[in-house]
């Protein structure tokens, strides 16, 4: 006979901005009705599945790293979220864009369209652009009317400049620059969570 | 089964709101309990010595990580230790105008002078705990100042401990407790020695939500033993001339001088009467009290049952191209180790976030129990 494990695992929560935020406007405003789970931090080639002491220790390594406490900031927080597929999965659902950049000069515009499974593609996606300043972005296949969209990360984007919007597909226009610029244009799958993120460059307008 | 990231809660069975908690830690700087050593800080003084003095943890002058811990003041109801407009037309009557503060801010409109036990009193030494350091309020029955003068050291408490719900009261200013000779100790968790002077008179009332304390020079000095001070000698006035010495050579401080002054420069101006309560203070070397703060929880179950969570989006899992998955011995029993724990609003923001001590091991013939704590 032994002792029993302790099931419960107690952890303290902190407030993010957009908690603050809400909660600065009464209590009504802040109402939690779901949870989500994340392993940002976590290394997957970590794995050892090569461990000299057997298998038991695969995962040894990543469940000894020391975790950084959590962080306020919505926008370093919850990236890589975990999700429930069915079991014998061999493929996580990726979102595809076709290319692995965009590069666009004055007054170019092109349409951002990103492509899952097509039953995973239901919920449409968010496009989120990091600097609004370097180019405009908007729904150009808006979301069924009434679609319950869980856009997810949304609120993440708290960067000033940052643009969000919802949508099956984008315009993506550049703004007449004096200089070069980059930002970073993410795509999230609103059903899985997936993820994709492309660099976005845009040329100065050219002297004459 | 359906593909899913964000799990509902069923409010009437994962959510447990508003528990309320009190947590009690040190007072002082770096949630110590007890302050034994205390500076005062020049700047300060030049600045608005005639009202308060601050007293400081570190040595202000030399240590930039020094923070005020309490500011000590002296009010008169007439204005004793400080000029007239008579003498001096900038006269600002601090002691006045600090007696008059405080009877605003602690007593009933319909209440001009401090009482003490059943006499009142003309004249207070006020001890202000810092805001930063204060939290919610002063915790009742679990501070003890230490005071030194040519009687000994003494220590003085509230009362909390013996007539909570007998002799306590609750004023404008929240809850009221007296102040009484005596040491933390005892099955009350305090023991009162004497709740009034030899002369019948208290000690001094503390004001816990506010974090004031208010203390009686009539029953103090003769308590603990001041030196009589005249004008212009002893009240932090001149540098030299702060303490006294009785025939054993120990450091006595002064009390207040409120007898008229003669001018406004030297012997005459703004005597500082609340000097002598912080070297008393000083002298003693120690002022033990707790914060207190309630707490109002909620815990969220977070339950990962065996099915879900099984997977992630985390780069390093999947070939980010193909989405295969790249360690083979995931296909058929995948593993991922969970660190964040999101509570998200029917928008789907992030309003709070809790992080795992360490990695937890999440897998197909694993189930997880987690009890997320937000305090408000």
């Amino acid at each position: 006979m032994g002792y029993l494990n302790k099931s419960t695992i107690t952890v303290d929560a902190v407030l993010t901005k957009k908690g603050r935020e809400l909660l600065s406007k009464g209590r009504s405003e802040f109402e939690i009705t779901q949870f989500a789970v994340a392993d940002d931090e976590v290394d997957y080639t970590l794995y050892t599945t090569s461990h000299p002491l057997g298998s038991a220790y695969y995962g040894s390594i990543i469940e000894s790293m020391p975790i950084i406490e959590a962080s306020p900031d919505e926008t370093q927080a919850m990236r890589f979220k975990l999700v429930s597929l069915d079991r014998g999965t061999k493929e996580i659902p990726v979102i595809s864009l076709g290319v692995s950049a965009y590069s666009l000069n004055f007054n170019d515009s092109v349409v951002v369209s990103p492509t899952t499974t097509a039953e995973l593609a239901t919920a449409g996606y968010t496009a989120i652009l990091f600097d609004g300043n370097v180019a405009t972005l908007t729904t150009n296949q808006p979301l069924a009317a009434g679609t319950t969209v869980p856009f997810f990360q949304v609120n993440q984007a708290t960067s000033a400049n940052a643009v969000v919007v919802q949508g099956f597909s984008f315009n993506l226009t550049s703004k007449e620059l004096t200089v070069d610029r980059t930002t970073q244009l993410t795509i999230i799958n609103n059903l899985t969570g997936a993820t994709k993120t492309v660099t976005v460059s845009v040329a100065a307008k050219p002297v004459i | 089964m359906a593909i899913r990231t964000f799990v509902p809660f069923n409010l009437d069975e994962d959510v447990v709101a508003a528990n309320q908690t009190t947590v009690t830690t040190g007072l002082w700087s770096g949630d110590t309990g007890s302050l034994t050593t205390l500076f005062t800080s020049t700047t300060q003084i030049s600045a608005s010595g005639e009202y308060f003095f601050d007293a400081f943890d570190k040595n202000p002058a030399t240590d930039t990580t020094a923070e005020v811990q309490f500011a000590v003041a002296y009010g008169h109801i007439s204005g004793g230790g400080s000029p007239t407009l008579a003498q001096d037309d900038l006269a600002k009557l601090a002691t006045k105008a600090t007696y008059l503060q405080y009877k605003n801010i602690l007593l009933d409109p319909s209440d001009d002078l401090f009482t003490f036990g059943n006499t009142n009193s003309d004249h207070v030494y006020v001890i202000n705990i810092q805001r930063a350091r204060l939290r919610e309020q002063l915790d009742p029955g679990n501070w003890l100042l230490s005071l030194s003068g040519s009687l000994g050291k003494f220590t003085f408490i509230d009362d909390s401990g013996q007539t909570l719900s007998a002799k306590s009261k609750t004023s404008k200013s929240g809850r009221v407790f007296n102040v009484a000779s005596g040491s933390l100790t005892g099955a009350s968790g305090s023991t009162v020695l004497t709740s009034q002077s030899a002369a019948g008179k208290g000690f001094g009332l503390c004001f816990p939500d506010l974090g004031i304390i208010v203390l009686n020079p009539d029953a103090i000095i003769p308590t603990v033993g001041f030196e009589s001070a005249s004008a212009g000698f002893g009240c932090g006035n001149t540098g030299s001339q702060d303490f006294t010495y009785d025939t054993t050579n120990t450091v006595i401080p002064f009390g207040p001088f409120t007898g008229s002054l003669t001018s406004n420069s030297g012997a005459g101006r703004e005597q500082r009467a609340h000097d002598g309560l912080l070297r008393s203070i000083k002298l003693a070397g120690d002022f033990q009290a707790r914060s207190a703060e309630t707490i109002s929880s909620t815990h969220y179950f977070v339950r990962l049952r065996n099915k879900d969570f099984n997977y992630t989006n985390n780069p390093t899992f999947y070939n980010n191209t193909n989405g295969q998955i790249l360690n083979e011995d995931f296909v058929q029993d995948p593993r991922v180790y969970a660190t964040s724990i999101g509570l998200y609003n029917s928008k789907n923001e992030l309003l709070a976030i809790a992080k795992t001590s360490r990695p937890l091991e999440k897998s197909f013939d694993k189930e997880a129990l987690i009890r997320v704590r937000l305090d408000f």
